[in-house]
């Protein structure tokens, strides 16, 4: 599993240092920019990670690196564990610049700091984990199977935008901070996001077919 | 000794395909030539060794394995070139061969660069640099490296052109003579596997025809040109036959059986001619059930 997952971030590495320095450069306008403000910054960082992680899994699917992982000896619930850990570590990359745009605006720290921190990562873990128990589920073989997969796909996109379009709405943010920027609600998606990592396990463990 | 792999009533189902129940077994050092024509489930078969697909009933041992992919120690005894050669594509040949020693304790540096060497691969290049022949060179590097006891080749051959094919088949020869290595070779093209294959099996529409010895078969099919008046004669072990007046001329699958019946009848001028792999091919896949069932 190491082997593998040491060889993605080798293979990604250039990817990784301009996703990081586009990163970077958002964290330094938002922290010289007095307007900018915390919300946005998560925003532009989450929206590089999405735009990072689809390049580099459209790679990955047209390489077909599945299909050369299937062929080692390896349990295929390894490489499973493998993509849980990259989208992990790379986020974590992008929390790392939020707790860093906080120790340069410690007046933007807020009670609910920390949780809203938690939440958004389990957040973004859980809609990425998604995208990938759709793509594996697309290779049960069955009518239904498709069906509910492109299903979860409408339903994952359609609350992406709806989140997009009302979090910045004044009433959705006094309302997030009352609800989601708390222990509660971010102890509550990590497990969400925990229970969608098993599923995409399982998932690529049910495959009928690793040849894509 | 342990089989290189077996194949017990595997079955795989797609909507307009069914591939199986093949019931197969390749003993260590034989190198099986799979044929069939395009769409018959030789790629299917290989993916199903490969664990590449799952398959929908039987089992499957390779080297002594149960074929598990929670328990995938029995991937390590196989070498495959698969019909798609798949790589990190924007990393050199050498960085790519690199990356596979890691999953294999049997691996030698020393036989990867031999091979390389012997191959003229450029393994500085980025794979996606290469041609579709040093792609299957490097592939077949990555192959052999680790000395696998099975080898499993798809097609590996079709698109390269004759100089390439005939250094990649001299490289399986040697390989063959050093080990009680089991090759399982599916190929159309029938030169490649009359060079290397001791036994063959023809696969048509999923379902296994034959499988037998190759010296066996070219001992055995032969075209037989004879004179005999009338033309409604039975021959026993024929596959095609046909006349004008009283020249008769027929393919036989059962030479000693034909001959002996053309003895009895008193045919005059008979005349033997063998036939090559690829003919025999061609005959036992177009054949229908009844060559195969006379065969078995």
């Amino acid at each position: 599993m190491w082997p593998i997952l040491k060889a993605e971030f080798r293979y990604t590495r250039d990817a990784l240092i301009l996703t990081y320095t586009i990163a970077v450069l958002f964290l330094i306008a938002a922290v010289l920019i007095e307007s900018w403000g915390f919300y946005n910054f998560m925003w532009n960082t989450t929206i590089t990670y999405f735009i990072f992680m689809w390049i580099v899994g459209a790679a990955g699917i047209n390489e077909k690196r599945y299909r050369l992982y299937t062929v080692l000896p390896v349990q295929p619930k390894e490489f499973a564990v493998v993509d849980t850990l990259y989208v992990l570590i790379v986020q974590l990359g992008m929390s790392v610049l939020w707790v860093l745009y906080l120790l340069f605006k410690p007046d933007e720290i807020m009670p609910g700091t920390l949780w809203l921190i938690v939440a958004n990562n389990a957040l973004i873990l859980i809609v990425i984990t998604m995208f990938g128990v759709h793509y594996h589920a697309g290779f049960f073989e069955t009518k239904r199977y498709t069906r509910l997969n492109w299903l979860l796909l409408v339903t994952v996109i359609a609350a992406i935008i709806a989140w997009s379009q009302v979090g910045n709405s004044r009433s959705i943010i006094r309302l997030m901070w009352q609800y989601y920027a708390s222990a509660p609600v971010a102890v509550a998606l990590v497990l969400v996001w925990i229970g969608a990592t098993a599923l995409s396990c399982e998932v690529f463990r049910r495959r009928k077919s690793y040849l894509a | 000794m342990t089989a290189a792999f077996s194949m017990r009533d595997l079955v795989k189902k797609y909507p307009d395909f069914q591939l199986g129940p093949l019931n197969l077994v390749l003993e260590p050092g034989t190198v099986l030539g799979y044929i069939g024509p395009n769409g018959s489930g030789k790629t299917t078969t290989m993916h199903l060794l490969m664990g590449l697909i799952k398959a929908d009933d039987g089992t499957a041992e390779i080297c002594g394995y149960a074929q598990n992919p929670d328990e995938p120690v029995w991937k390590a005894d196989i070498g495959y070139v698969g019909d798609e050669q798949v790589f990190y594509e924007y990393w050199s040949g050498e960085k790519n061969l690199e990356f596979l020693s890691q999953f294999y304790p049997t691996w030698s540096n020393p036989r990867a660069a031999g091979l390389a060497k012997r191959f003229d691969v450029p393994l500085k290049k980025p794979v996606r640099e290469l041609s579709k022949g040093n792609r299957v060179k490097l592939a077949l590097i990555g192959a052999l490296a680790h000395r696998p006891r099975l080898l499993l080749l798809d097609e590996p051959t079709s698109g390269l052109d004759p100089v390439v094919r005939s250094e990649f088949l001299d490289v399986l020869f040697e390989y063959m003579e050093s080990g009680e290595t089991a090759i399982f070779y599916s190929t159309h093209i029938l030169s490649d596997i009359s060079r290397l294959a001791d036994e063959l099996a023809f696969i048509d529409n999923g379902r296994l025809k034959l499988r037998r010895a190759k010296d066996d078969l070219t001992d055995r099919w032969c075209k037989i040109s004879f004179q005999l008046p009338g033309n409604n004669i039975r021959l026993p072990g024929i596959a095609t036959q046909r006349h004008e007046g009283r020249d008769h001329q027929v393919v036989s699958f059962d030479r000693e059986m034909t001959l002996r019946h053309l003895g009895v009848l008193g045919a005059e001028n008979v005349e033997e001619h063998r036939m090559g792999i690829e003919e025999i091919a061609v005959q036992i896949l177009k054949g229908g059930d009844n060559v195969a069932d006379s065969q078995s």
